[in-house]
């Protein structure tokens, strides 16, 4: 369904080019989770957001269902590390935004907002302003906006990073479940290896900086899957792997 | 999806808060005016200064009565609201589109920062009475100096609101694919409202000192022509109620923004509650 190839890019800066990624291909399948773990300054957030079209890579294509995607596609959803929410809209004008930016009717706009808010548990809180919400529920509700304009692929760049361990493993869980109620593929960044063996059908290691695939991981473990997963004997020796190999993409010799 | 208790303990905690009391509000500033006039009386009295250096506050009063009486006050403040709210239209319209086109584009902030920076070393009373000159005594040149004094925090404040729009936001638009004018209505507008109304209180204050300053450089009528013809007569109580009337416009037109901006903005209140 997508497919990236060969993406290389570098940024200009004061000290000349810095190469942020090194001939980067990948495939993500209709309704696969996909995880990327990398360490910090490995050019994730650059492909994500040469994924979703706002930028241009130094060289390369993207494609989605056999088209190049040059600029942002109503077929692609974002959610950031920071829940970016409209600050003076409510909670359901929030997630109606998609659908008022694309002048989808009021009455089909807030009905289509209000199930989503009710998939991510947030009934009750529809005129709530995001400054009144917590951090994990302000993420619940951009994840909800993400899933209004029912995207074929869904980017997530560290969407739980600035949260608390304990909601970020409930919200991981949350997330599973909403995904498997829909169609969308996912395109997870994170730091978490335990998460990204709870949440992935595969998890790709980008070393660092310039980020390269350096190592692939198809997580075998049976679905549905709860924390329970993550922690089973199966799912620790694919986190011990993937962690070997992100030591070894750090080491100086490679 | 469930809830912690803290995320719903948060939220209900929020919504009990209770506004500040009438007394608070209103009782606390009326005790200060009223410690003011018992100070000014009693300086009147112990300096024993006759009425054409310091009236007390009767003879104000008692003024004031008279102006009210012979209609004066009203024309004069009529006078100078007109100059003072043109000149704040005038002056909003003009600085808020400037200010949106310096905030877009480099190419004009380059070319016209300097002369407008420079712009503002020039003092407004200097130039009051060539405006004069050049568009006589009557209203225009009274909307004109308001509305140039009015200009550059309006201007600075709309620069500072449209570049302090979160990029992150102008990001989610481009990833909805908004229109240029989607993305100016519902993200820029609201957005940069704060800071704004912030610039338009400002400048509301400020147009009340221009519209003063032009009717001294010559006018007709207005409370700034008052005050300079009861000055030639020695008629200090008359001054002093035409300042008062001054600071009680500024007061009020400033209440006024305040309110408007309370009505726009109330989605901050949520949040200024919980960050207290």
């Amino acid at each position: 369904m997508l497919a990236a190839q060969q993406i290389s890019h570098r940024y200009q800066t004061a000290q000349g080019p810095l190469a942020a990624l090194d001939q980067i291909s990948l495939t993500i399948e209709q309704g696969q989770f996909v995880c990327l773990v990398g360490p910090s300054g490995s050019g994730k957030s650059t492909l994500l957001r040469i994924l979703a079209g706002l930028l241009k890579p130094t060289q390369g294509y993207v494609w989605l269902d056999g088209d190049p995607i040059s600029a942002p596609d109503s077929r692609i959803s974002v959610i950031p590390q920071q829940s970016n929410l409209m600050p003076w809209r409510t909670v359901l004008a929030n997630v109606a935004l998609p659908l008022e930016v694309q002048r989808v009717p009021g009455g089909e706009r807030d009905q289509r907002a209000q199930a989503l808010i009710e998939l991510v548990g947030l009934a009750g809180f529809e005129a709530s302003r995001p400054a009144e919400l917590s951090g994990g529920m302000a993420q619940r509700v951009a994840i909800a906006r993400s899933l209004i304009m029912e995207p074929s692929l869904l980017l997530m760049d560290e969407p739980f990073g600035p949260l608390d361990a304990l909601t970020r493993e409930q919200l991981g869980e949350e997330l599973l479940r909403i995904w498997q109620t829909q169609q969308s593929a996912i395109l997870m960044v994170t730091h978490s290896i335990s998460e990204a063996v709870l949440l992935a059908d595969r998890v790709l290691v980008l070393s660092q900086r310039p980020g390269r695939i350096v190592a692939q991981f198809d997580v075998d473990l049976p679905r549905p899957r709860s924390l329970d997963s993550a922690y089973s004997a199966r799912g620790g020796e694919l986190a011990a792997a993937i962690r070997a190999s992100l030591q070894s993409s750090l080491s100086p010799t490679n | 999806m469930q809830m912690t208790s803290s995320e719903r303990q948060t939220a209900k905690l929020n919504a009990l808060r209770m506004p500040p009391s009438l007394w608070n509000r209103l009782g606390l500033p009326l005790l200060t005016f009223a410690g003011f006039l018992l100070l000014w009386e009693a300086i009147v009295r112990v300096g024993n200064y006759p009425a054409f250096i310091l009236p007390g506050p009767g003879q104000v009063l008692r003024k004031l009565g008279l102006v009210l009486a012979d209609g004066s006050l009203l024309l004069h403040t009529q006078a100078t609201l007109l100059a003072v709210l043109g000149g704040l239209s005038v002056g909003f319209v003009v600085a808020t589109a400037l200010g949106y086109a310096l905030a877009k584009s480099v190419t004009v902030e380059r070319a016209l920062s300097p002369y407008l920076v420079a712009s503002q070393a020039i003092p407004i009373v200097a130039i009051a009475p060539l405006l004069v000159i050049w568009f006589g005594p009557g209203l225009f040149s009274k909307v004109l100096i308001c509305a140039l004094i009015v200009f550059f925090p309006i201007l600075i404040n709309t620069i500072a609101g449209l570049r302090g729009v979160p990029r992150e936001l102008h990001e989610l638009m481009r990833m909805l694919r908004a229109s240029r004018w989607q993305i100016f209505t519902k993200l820029e507008v609201p957005a940069a409202l704060p800071v704004l109304t912030a610039g338009l209180k400002v400048g509301a204050t400020l147009s009340v000192i221009g519209a003063v300053v032009g009717e001294f450089a010559g006018a007709n009528a207005g409370l700034g022509y008052m005050i300079s013809v009861a000055d030639g007569q020695y008629d200090v109580a008359r001054m002093f109620v035409g300042v008062f009337t001054l600071a009680a416009l500024a007061l009020t037109l400033y209440g006024l923004v305040d309110l408007i901006e309370k009505r726009l903005l109330a989605w901050r209140q949520a949040g200024l509650r919980n960050s207290e």
